[in-house]
């Protein structure tokens, strides 16, 4: 009985202390008030609307408070012509101002976050909702934040003191209470690949990963991660990864471990003179897919049971005239994809380029995938 | 498509204050209205006769929008308007300010409409005609380059505008030709925190060697070649300034460089003692710039760093400290990291591609090394 009222009044208690009762524990640690974000370089959502965001400009991780949980009664397709242009109407200028560095759909609302810098770099975060857009407040905002700065070294500083050097984070991603994010230094060639415990606590739940591919069995180097999604392959947890020179290359995730030489399978190359964007996974008629944004090739779709079955490193030289290697995809009708998030299981959200020069936001649907 | 609702206004047109702002401000006329828009381009008030009328009651967001902003345009057409601009309201009997989220452009016409009646065309006025950005700087500093070359550094005097890197920066071959996609193109571009140094990268898949990339395209830059790296004018400051030049420099392309950095055969000019002269030390090849500025430190025989200022010069291949204070006799330690590179990536542990066919290259796993130097007292 004694131990019920303790209970109940640490339960009252907790009930009074919280900012808003109706907040869980992963939003416990949040604190509102003005973040001071610099730069919104990767978004991802996390659990009960809890926004991640990336910034490169202060190499910090911020957790936002959305409160953008009421889940979307129906997913419904949504589109919007000239995304480039409203964005730029909407904040009052012109679209060579305006650049879109990522898109994500809120998992629960299915509202769609994008991303953006003015001018001058200013961050701002536009929420649309298949209607209209809105500004998010992220000057006054519940939010907890992580620093990812490794104090190696004295770094150069400019007359003011500030940096020279910046961490640039490439892609964002929440897979089982930890954040992961992939970067890369402006100044010294590697990748960087953390884990991020969530909710944050200090810096000795972070882990700190070198990757290494391998090019056809003969040459390994470090390289930049552009693009990542936790997937799940021969029944465990991968990382599939896309690197900057585009090879997919897949990292069983318990095998990577802090400080560990973590070497990954190389299963593709994605073309050359081309930038992989984007990684997402849907389902068509009951089956798994990935499917694979590029810079300047079409959408990619992958059977990750091919990945599965692949079985050997890409050995042999890529042959003359072909576009790509190993794992077999297939290319979809859609080119100049620069942004893409899934929808739902089996929609996808697509921000094009279209053969007319404007920036269309579009769903495409699995049966066309 | 579903419909938008951006620049529907129907819904003010049915809320009472609005019906009574506009039947008002018919009746007196736009005189009865004033518009100001801040000097520093970061908000518009618009006054009116509250004296006469109180259009929002409670000054919640949703009745100020009866003040309405667009961007581009000087009058309203039934169907092409853009979206109002998005941004914060202030009320107080009598006056709206409404901030925008992103100051007004000093090079864009704006339309403020209240009460969907009363229209006001403005301009703000443009900041002191400053010229553009100058490029100061290219590093590498030298012609000659590797055929690896792995990154070029540009400085500016005035923060840049993102976006328009790889639009701006092309490089040509000897007969003016472009290379296609010399570059990877990273997002979020490669600047510095004050948006005056930016990092290219040669396209990695061209520079390592057996991916395919560089299997069907060959390498970006070939041994015995010359290129002309141009910088176009049109590249925009923050301010969205042009340039004030375009830029030419020309690229002697020389062997690929495949050796890791050695510390060895550096020389030391150790500083003369209760002075601030300079420490130098010579490498034995071009660095890259910002990994040379990085990586090096002096540190006290006991273990203390020395502050004071660092420099790379000529053209990347000697490193300066000058120290805060006078230098005292005793011995010194170099620290350098071992990620300082060469023109190619390559540092002082590992190749920046490694041949695992080679049994004889083995890569090393620290974090820095140490290079002892002594100031000798004066006798």
């Amino acid at each position: 009985m004694k131990t019920f009222f303790t209970l109940a009044s640490l339960i009252m208690l907790s009930g009074v202390m919280l900012a808003n009762p109706g907040d869980s524990d992963i939003k416990s640690g949040f604190i509102v008030g003005d973040p001071e974000i610099k730069s919104v370089n990767a978004l991802a959502f996390g659990p009960e609307g809890v926004l991640f965001i990336g910034d490169s400009q202060r190499a910090e991780i911020f957790a936002l408070d959305t409160k953008d949980e009421v889940p979307a009664n129906e997913v419904s397709d949504i589109s919007l012509n000239s995304v480039d242009q409203q964005i730029a109407s909407l904040l009052g200028t012109t679209t060579d101002a305006v650049v879109i560095q990522d898109m994500v759909v809120n998992p629960i609302s299915k509202a769609v976050y994008f991303a953006v810098h003015v001018n001058d770099g200013q961050p701002v975060l536009l929420r649309f909702d298949g209607d209209a857009f809105e500004a998010l407040a992220i000057t006054s905002v519940g939010f907890s934040k992580t620093g990812l700065n490794k104090a190696v070294g004295e770094d150069a500083v400019d007359r003011r003191g500030r940096p020279l050097r910046k961490w640039a984070i490439t892609d964002l991603a929440y897979y089982d209470g930890k954040v992961m994010v992939s970067g890369l230094s402006s100044e010294e060639f590697s990748s960087t690949f953390r884990t991020i415990s969530f909710p944050f606590d200090d810096a000795q739940n972070q882990s700190s990963l070198e990757m290494y591919h391998a090019a056809h069995g003969q040459y390994e180097t470090h390289s930049p991660i552009k693009t990542f999604l936790p997937y799940e392959l021969h029944g465990s947890m991968h990382l599939v990864a896309s690197y900057t020179c585009t090879p997919l290359v897949i990292f069983p995730l318990d095998e990577m471990k802090p400080g560990k030489h973590t070497k990954g399978k190389t299963v593709a190359e994605l073309g050359n003179r081309n930038t992989p964007l984007d990684i997402v996974s849907y389902k068509k008629e009951g089956k798994s897919y990935l499917l694979l944004a590029n810079s300047s090739r079409a959408l990619m779709k992958i059977d990750p049971k091919r990945i599965e079955s692949y079985q050997d490193y890409l050995v042999e030289p890529v042959s003359e005239n072909s576009a790509t290697a190993g794992v077999e995809f297939i290319a979809l009708p859609y080119v100049q994809v620069q942004q893409m998030d899934k929808l739902n299981d089996d929609k996808v959200l697509l921000l094009q380029r279209m053969t007319d020069g404007s920036l269309n936001l579009h769903t495409a649907n699995s049966n066309r995938l | 498509m579903s419909r938008l609702n951006f620049f529907d206004l129907s819904k003010f047109r049915h809320h009472l204050g609005l019906l009574l702002v506009g039947t008002l401000i018919s009746c007196y006329g736009r005189a009865q209205v004033k518009f100001e828009v801040a000097e520093n381009r970061t908000s518009i008030s618009v006054y009116y006769p509250d004296s006469l009328f109180k259009p929002v009651p409670n000054h919640k967001a949703a009745e100020l929008e009866v003040l309405l902003i667009y961007a581009g345009i000087t009058g309203r057409t039934e169907a092409a308007d853009p979206p109002a601009i998005l941004g914060n309201y202030q009320g107080t009997p009598g006056k709206i300010v409404f901030t925008p989220i992103v100051p007004f452009s000093r090079d864009l016409s704006y339309l403020a409409v209240f009460g969907d009646t009363v229209e006001y065309h403005f301009r703000p006025v443009p900041d002191k005609d400053e010229p553009g950005a100058r490029l100061l700087r290219i590093y590498p500093t030298e012609d000659t380059v590797p055929e690896n070359l792995l990154k070029i550094y540009l400085t500016f005097s005035k923060p840049m505008r993102e976006g328009e890197v790889y639009k701006r920066v092309t490089i040509t071959d000897e007969n003016g030709k472009s290379i296609e996609n010399p570059f990877v193109h990273i997002q979020p571009e490669l600047w510095d925190s004050t948006a005056q140094r930016i990092t290219i990268w040669f396209d990695p898949g061209r520079v390592k060697r057996s991916l395919q990339s560089r299997e069907l395209h060959g390498p970006v830059l070939t041994s015995g070649n010359t290129y002309h790296l141009r910088v176009d004018s049109l590249w925009k400051d923050v301010q969205g300034r042009p340039l004030i030049n375009s830029y030419k420099k020309r690229l002697i392309v020389t062997d690929s460089d495949r050796k890791r950095v050695l510390t060895d055969s550096w020389q030391i000019h150790a500083p003369e003692p209760y002075s601030k002269f300079p420490l130098i030390i010579k490498f034995d090849e071009v660095m890259d710039y910002a990994t040379a500025l990085n990586s090096l430190s002096v540190w006290t025989s006991t273990g203390e760093i020395l502050t004071g200022e660092v420099a790379v010069g000529s053209a990347e291949r000697e490193w300066k400290f000058i120290p805060g204070s006078n230098w005292k006799p005793g011995i010194y330690n170099i620290r350098i990291l071992s990620t300082l590179e060469d023109l190619a990536g390559n540092n002082l542990n590992r190749l920046f591609d490694v041949d695992l066919s080679d049994s004889s290259y083995q890569s090393l796993d620290r974090q820095f090394t140490w290079i002892q130097f002594e100031i000798l007292s004066p006798e």
